[in-house]
């Protein structure tokens, strides 16, 4: 029993190591969007440009695993916007940004240049039609019809505050932000709130309305270092400082969303075109490597992710039902605390990780971990508490020690159960392990995120056609396995 | 020495008296019924036997020893245990119920074998079953493997909790005759519990009648159809026995 915690404990700490090993290459981080990737992999090739080794660790779900991740030194830099900076990070209206980070060891370098802020789209034919330029001219359309992300609509610094600003009356609607564009285009709609850098409007030929009144925050794009990072390394990205306009990263975001042109690519011709000409990296990194080699890494990590967490469940498991079962008050305990992880949304579990492991691998697993305990905890107690008292009293009358009563009779007559509890958790994991990629644990999670990031059905398709595939692979294996290991009609069905 | 000594025993299940300072002894080499109505306690009384349960009031003493409750495994080991649903574990052949416990008390593999052979033929069972789960034999095979698998390690003290009932009359009453066989070679103090006459007149050679949580009469098989000690006791046997072809073997 105390063994198994052990070899848990040891495999977990094991784990880590591997992972905090390496702490030389620079690791540059990303969110899980076209822009965000975009700049991580331009900050990527001119690192490795000026001769640094980069490890990319690209679509982390959102600013707060970001931000974390980077405090936590997990990874070592990524692209912020300052709006976000003041809302979501900061909590406050602090003029100083960078004074209020340095505590957290964190330094912000100079702007990239554009600001990727919130704006009002429209059609061109809709502009030129009612001649609207900027978005007091909308004041006289009363009729105009407005549908907004529904973050947008409730936002204090999107619509109502807007519509104050500004004296707008018009009625809104709800739409989904992916749908908004091809609403507008089609003439569905007359207006919708958009991200002014998104390639998105150059595809359907909109016109962002002028903020005469400066209502909307600026979130100008910054670089976020960790300060003890090289300094050579720092001056390396500093010099991205400027390089890019609205209309620039709008026109790059749209090779990537319109053009479908892989980022690795767009990056190294943009680096080409600017002060980095000479120094232009191969292309590499995830996105760039053949969909095969992809594929294959992304299958072995999958597994690997899935594998470790589900033997380390189905030690500790098996050990705590051992443990627990001949208590009622015990058994139900246990039970009702591994189905609290199994109430934690997976996505929030993986998110809560990151102040306690970081991001990557380790947290990964430990969260599927938690996940798989459930089902194999569950199955095992209610197995080992169900087995017929017939049986426990023979055995017991026949002279066997406790151990070997759980050995040569409760645990063989608990398999099958035991067994479909396992096969639960291990269809559960592979399901849940696709998650693991928001933080940057790799798998075949990755190639759905960035497939959804970059609105790529063929990546999302790489990513959860195999997923599917092992998830069935697995349950036909977990059959087999039933036959070999029990006789006929001792099988669960 | 007796091989159990039961002194003043009482046993509440819940609220429930099941054992109401009962006191008896079982001498070593004889086969003792115990017999009585079911609820009548005599299960219970067995069971404490093999330390399945813990008296409230008084001692069992087992082959000279009181019981010690902390090692029973070891206790249990000298005491073979058969009971009516025999229990046969579902997992494992015939020939691993039966070997199960041979084998984790160290015994060759040679002489394991050699005495599965010698149970299954006292008990007229084809070798070939040795190979079957307890689930594809007939309720018949089953009970006479479930005896088989009590006598396996030729215990000191055998216990049989209503082991040969759930089976035809017929079936029965050839299962006794080979049981009597099987102990006539291999002699056993054997404590049976049952709440037929018949068979505790045919295999027992002592007889202790319990009614509600007590014992009324104890002594040999004669001694007690001879003088019943209540108007009660003389029913059940004239009740009984009436069908039972030639009569009591007295």
């Amino acid at each position: 029993m105390a063994r198994g915690y052990k070899t848990a404990g040891c495999l977990i700490v094991l784990t880590a190591c591997v992972a905090y090993a390496d702490v030389e290459p620079v690791v540059v981080g990303s969110k899980n969007f076209t822009e965000s990737y975009l700049l991580a992999e331009i900050t990527a090739q001119s690192l490795e440009g000026a001769g640094f080794e980069v490890v990319r660790q690209f679509g982390l779900a959102g600013t707060k695993i970001c931000y974390e991740a980077l405090r936590a030194g997990e990874i070592d830099i990524y692209i912020e916007y300052t709006g976000t900076i003041r809302q979501v990070i900061l909590q406050s209206a602090a003029s100083d940004i960078e004074a209020a980070l340095e505590p957290e060891g964190i330094r912000m370098l100079p702007s990239l240049g554009f600001n990727n802020t919130y704006a009002l789209a429209i059609t061109e034919r809709f502009a030129a039609q009612y001649a609207i330029e900027k978005i007091s001219d909308l004041v006289s359309h009363a009729g105009i019809r407005a549908s907004f992300s529904h973050e947008f609509l409730n936002r204090a610094d999107g619509w109502p505050g807007l519509a104050h600003r500004y004296g707008l009356a018009f009625d809104t609607t709800g739409i989904e932000h992916g749908l908004a564009y091809q609403a507008l285009s089609r003439g569905q709609i007359d207006i919708t709130d958009a991200y002014s850098t998104d390639g998105e409007l150059t595809r359907y030929a909109l016109r962002i309305l002028d903020d005469d009144l400066a209502f909307f925050p600026t979130y100008l794009a910054v670089p976020l270092v960790r300060s003890e990072m090289d300094p050579q390394a720092i001056d390396v990205v500093a010099q991205l400082g400027g390089l890019l306009t609205d209309d620039m990263m709008r026109e790059l975001n749209a090779q990537v969303v319109v053009g479908r042109r892989a980022i690795p690519e767009v990056a190294r011709d943009f680096l080409a075109k600017s002060v980095h000409a000479t120094t232009a990296a191969p292309v590499r990194g995830p996105v760039a490597r053949g969909w095969s080699a992809n594929l294959a890494r992304n299958i072995r990590r999958h597994l690997e992710l899935t594998l470790i967490a589900l033997v380390l469940a189905c030690i500790a498991g098996i050990a705590l039902a051992v443990l627990v079962y001949r208590s009622a008050t015990w058994s139900r305990s246990v039970i009702y605390i591994a189905g609290l992880f199994q109430t934690v949304p997976s996505i929030a579990l993986l998110a809560l990780m990151i102040p306690i492991l970081g991001v990557g691998v380790v947290p990964a697993i430990t969260a599927l971990f938690l996940y798989s305990l459930l089902p194999i905890v569950r199955s095992a107690v209610t197995a080992l508490t169900t087995v017929d008292p017939l049986y426990k009293e023979v055995a017991m009358a026949m002279g066997l020690t406790r151990a070997q009563q759980l050995r040569y009779v409760l645990m063989p007559l608990s398999a099958p159960h035991i067994l479909a509890g396992i096969r639960t958790a291990a269809v559960i994991s592979i399901g849940t392990a696709t998650l693991a990629a928001f933080i940057g644990a790799g798998g075949l999670g990755e190639p759905i995120v960035t497939g959804l990031a970059l609105n790529d059905t063929d990546l999302i398709l790489q990513g959860a056609i195999p997923a599917a595939l092992l998830a069935i692979g697995t349950e036909l294996a977990f059959s087999g396995l039933e036959r070999t290991l029990i006789p006929a009609h001792l099988r669960a069905h | 020495m007796p091989a159990v000594t039961v002194r003043s025993l009482t046993k509440y299940l819940g609220d429930s008296l099941v054992l109401d300072d009962v006191s008896v002894e079982i001498p070593s080499g004889a086969t003792t019924a115990i017999l009585g109505e079911s609820g009548c306690g005599k299960t219970t009384l067995l069971r404490h036997i093999n330390g399945l349960l813990t008296p409230d009031e008084g001692t069992v003493e087992v082959f000279g020893k009181p019981i010690d409750y902390a090692c029973l495994s070891e206790l249990r080991l000298r005491m073979g245990y058969a009971v009516q649903s025999v229990g046969l574990f579902p997992h494992l052949k015939v020939s691993e119920n039966l070997s199960l416990m041979a084998r984790l008390s160290g015994w060759q593999a040679e002489r394991i074998r050699a005495r599965h052979d010698e149970l299954m033929r006292s008990m007229q069972l084809r070798a070939e079953l040795l190979d079957r789960y307890p689930h594809e034999l007939s309720g018949g095979q089953r009970q006479r493997v479930g005896i088989c698998r009590a006598m396996m390690l030729a215990p000191d003290l055998l216990l049989l909790d209503e082991p040969f009932s759930g089976v035809d009359s017929i079936t029965r009453k050839l299962i006794h005759a080979e049981f009597l066989t099987l102990l006539k070679h291999e002699p056993a103090t054997t404590l049976l519990v049952t709440h037929d006459v018949r068979e505790a007149v045919r295999l027992a050679s002592r007889l202790v009648i319990m009614d509600r949580g007590r014992i009324v009469q104890q002594g040999t098989v004669r001694a007690v159809i001879n003088n019943p000690r209540t108007e009660s006791i003389a029913q059940l046997f004239r009740e009984q026995m009436q069908d039972y072809g030639n009569g009591p073997r007295l």
